[in-house]
C-alpha cells in the first residue's frame, strides 16, 4: 500500500531525511514518534508531495510519488498529476487549516465539488453522513471560528475523508489542542483505524499509539532509529536513543 | 483544592469587611450617585459651535458665493453629463486596475523569476512616473507610433489603424488610468495575498486542488478582507483622479464645469458645483464598500450573529460541558484502574 525506500530530504545544507524506509500494509495504522526536529512531519509531507523529495522513492498504491516511470526513465509529473494523486490522500494538519470564510459543511464539500466537479447537491448528503460520523452534524452551519480546536479537526477529518483517500495522513493532529479537547479527536481517529482506513500517523500521543497502532516508528535526526510492534518499539526498547526519549515522554 | 481555597478566601474578607458592611444606616438607602465631570468637553464644544457658526454665516451672507448659481447650474445637463462621464470613466478605469493588479500580483509571486521581475517593473514604471505625464503620454503615443498594427511579432500585419483613429480622448484616459491603477492595485493584492496564512494553501493542494485553483477557491477570497479597504480608498481616490484627463481635454465632470465657467467667469459657484458631487459620490461608495466589507467578512465577524443566537450557542456549549463533566465523574468514580 505504501512503501518509502531511502527517503532523502534537504533544506539548503540541513539534510532533514537521511534514508528512511517504511512499509505500511492496507489496512494497517503506522505511528512516527520522535522529537521535534527529526524528520517525521517533513517525511509525511514527502508522501502527498507537498514536499519534494532529494533521494529515494516512495509508492502510494503502487503509484510513485512524484514521478512516473517509463522504461530507464523517471518523469517528473505534472501539476495535474500530483494534484490528482494528492486527491486520493487525506491529511490533516496540526493547525486544522480550515477554510475560514466557508462553513463547516461547506468546507467538507469543497474538495468533491471543485476538484472531482460532481454535483453540490448529490455531495452535501454524503457530506453531513461525513460530519455525522465525526460527532458535528449538529455544527454544520457553523463557521470555523464558531467551533472549538476540536471540533475544528474533526471537521478536518471529515474534510479529508471527503475525498475518498485511500491513505490518510495525520500531521501531529491533537497537538494544537487543549489537554481536554484531544480525545474526542483520537476517538474519531480510532474508529476510522478500526474500519480499516490506512493511516500515517505522526504523534506524541504514545497512549494512541500503543492502542492503535500496528507498527510503530521511532525516528531521530532524519533516519528511523527503531521500529517495530507498539509493544516492542514503547515497552522494551533496544536503542539508547528510543529509551532515553520515551523516558522524557512518560516521566 | 479549591473548596480549601474559597474558604481562606472567605475569612480573610470577612476579618476586613465588618467595618464597612455592618453599619447600614437608613441614609444608606437614598445616596445619589455623582459622575465625573468633564468641563473642558464643554469648552471644546463652545469653541466649535463659535467656528461652525462663523463658517455658516460666510457661506450664507457672502454672496460671491453666488448659491442661486450653484443651484441653477448643479442639475444642469452639461453637468450632469459630466458626473455621468465621471462614473464611467472611474468605474472603466477602476475594473482595469483591479484586474491588472490581481495579475500582477499573482506574476509578482510566481516562482518563475522572469515573469516575477517583469511585474516588478511594471509597478515600479507606473508608480514611478507622474500620472499627468503618463495620460500625456497616451495620448500623444500617435507621435510615437503613427500606426498600430496586429499580426506575427516581426512578421506579416494582420490588420492595421492610424494611432490617431484609434486613441481618443477616451480611449487614453481609461488606458491611462487603468495602467497606472494597475501598479497600486498589484500591491495592495500582493499584501492581501500575502496575509492568508500559508497552510491553507497547503490545504487546498492537500484535497487535491491546482494552484490556481487555490489561489481562486481559497487565497483570494480571504485576501478580499485586506484587500477591500484599500480599494474602497482607491475608488475614491480614482473618482478624483478622473478630474486629470482635464489635460486632454476629455469632458468628465471637472472638464464640464471649466467649459461653463471658462464662459462665464462664475469659476467659484461652479467648482462648488463639481466638489459637491464628488462629495456626494464619495458617500455612496463608502456605503457600498461598508456593504462589500461585510460580505467577504463572513466567518471572521462572529460579532455580526445576533446576541439571541450567540447566547444559544453559548447555552447548548455549556450544557455539553456539563454532560462532560458528569461523563468524566462517573469515569473517575468507577476507578477505572488504567493509566
Amino acid at each position: 500500500m505504501f512503501r518509502a525506500d531511502a527517503v532523502r530530504k534537504s533544506f539548503g545544507h540541513v539534510e532533514v531525511l537521511r534514508g528512511v524506509s517504511m512499509t505500511v500494509q492496507r489496512g494497517e495504522v503506522a505511528c512516527l514518534l520522535g522529537p521535534s526536529g527529526s524528520g517525521k512531519s517533513t517525511f509525511l509531507r514527502c508522501v502527498n508531495h507537498l514536499e519534494k523529495i532529494d533521494g529515494g522513492r516512495m509508492w502510494v498504491d503502487g503509484e510513485m510519488v512524484g514521478y512516473r516511470r517509463s522504461g530507464r526513465v523517471l518523469h517528473e509529473l505534472k501539476e495535474r498529476e500530483v494534484a490528482r494523486r494528492r486527491a486520493g490522500i487525506g491529511m490533516v494538519f496540526q493547525q486544522f487549516n480550515l477554510f475560514p470564510h466557508r462553513t463547516a459543511l461547506e468546507n467538507v464539500i469543497e474538495g468533491p465539488v471543485i476538484v472531482r466537479r460532481r454535483q453540490r447537491s448529490e455531495v452535501a448528503g454524503v457530506a453531513m453522513e461525513l460530519l455525522d460520523r465525526v460527532g458535528l452534524a449538529d455544527r454544520a452551519n457553523h463557521y470555523p471560528s464558531q467551533l472549538s480546536g476540536g471540533q475544528q479537526q474533526r471537521v478536518a477529518i471529515a474534510r479529508a475523508l471527503a475525498m475518498e483517500p485511500s491513505l490518510m495522513l495525520f500531521d501531529e493532529p491533537t497537538s494544537a489542542l487543549d489537554p481536554e479537547l484531544v480525545g474526542e479527536v483520537l476517538d474519531v481517529m480510532k474508529d476510522l483505524a478500526a474500519s480499516g482506513m490506512t493511516m500515517i500517523v505522526v504523534t506524541h500521543e504514545m497512549g494512541f499509539a500503543r492502542e492503535v497502532a500496528d507498527a510503530v516508528y521511532f525516528m531521530a535526526d532524519g533516519v528511523v532509529v527503531e521500529s517495530g510492534t507498539p509493544a516492542a518499539v514503547l515497552l522494551s526498547p533496544q536503542q539508547e536513543r528510543t529509551r532515553s526519549f520515551l523516558a522524557k515522554v512518560l516521566a | 483544592m479549591s473548596p480549601r481555597g474559597t474558604s481562606i478566601g472567605g475569612a480573610g474578607a470577612s476579618e476586613q469587611a465588618p467595618a464597612l458592611l455592618a453599619l447600614p444606616t437608613e441614609d444608606d438607602e437614598n445616596l445619589v450617585v455623582k459622575s465625573v465631570r468633564h468641563p473642558w468637553r464643554l469648552v471644546a464644544v463652545a469653541v466649535i459651535a463659535v467656528l461652525v457658526a462663523m463658517a455658516v454665516h460666510m457661506l450664507v451672507t457672502n454672496e460671491r458665493f453666488q448659491w442661486n448659481v450653484v443651484g441653477h447650474y448643479l442639475f444642469a445637463e452639461p453637468v450632469l453629463t459630466g458626473v455621468l462621464k465621471t462614473l464611467e470613466l472611474t468605474a472603466i478605469a477602476m475594473i482595469i486596475g483591479v484586474v491588472l493588479g490581481v495579475v500582477a500580483a499573482i506574476a509578482r509571486l510566481s516562482p518563475n523569476p522572469i515573469v516575477s521581475r517583469t511585474a516588478l517593473l511594471y509597478v515600479w514604471f507606473f508608480r514611478g512616473t507622474p500620472l499627468l505625464v503618463q495620460l500625456l503620454f497616451w495620448f500623444f503615443l500617435g507621435a510615437l507610433l503613427p500606426r498600430i498594427s496586429i499580426g506575427i511579432p516581426f512578421g506579416p500585419e494582420f490588420a492595421s489603424v492610424s494611432a490617431n483613429t484609434l486613441i481618443t480622448a477616451f480611449f487614453a484616459a481609461i488606458v491611462g488610468l487603468g495602467i497606472n491603477e494597475g501598479s497600486y492595485m498589484s500591491e495592495i493584492v500582493r499584501a492581501g495575498i500575502l496575509s492568508v496564512p500559508r497552510g491553507q494553501t497547503e490545504a487546498a493542494l492537500a484535497i487535491g486542488m491546482s494552484r490556481m485553483q487555490a489561489m481562486r477557491r481559497v487565497v483570494l477570497p480571504q485576501a478580499m478582507r485586506v484587500i477591500i479597504p484599500p480599494t474602497g480608498n482607491e475608488t475614491i481616490g480614482m473618482l478624483k483622479n478622473t478630474s486629470l484627463v482635464f489635460v486632454i481635454g476629455y469632458t468628465e465632470l471637472l472638464t464640464s464645469v471649466s467649459l461653463i465657467y471658462a464662459r462665464t467667469y462664475e469659476t467659484i459657484p461652479l467648482l462648488i458645483v463639481a466638489a459637491l458631487w464628488y462629495l456626494v459620490i464619495t458617500a455612496v461608495l463608502s456605503v457600498g464598500q461598508h456593504y462589500i466589507e461585510r460580505h467577504f467578512g463572513r466567518g471572521y465577524q462572529v460579532l455580526t450573529t445576533s446576541r439571541k443566537a450567540r447566547n444559544r450557542l453559548v447555552a447548548r456549549e455549556s450544557l455539553q460541558e456539563l454532560q462532560a463533566a458528569e461523563v468524566l465523574g462517573e469515569t473517575l468514580s468507577s476507578g477505572g484502574g488504567h493509566s
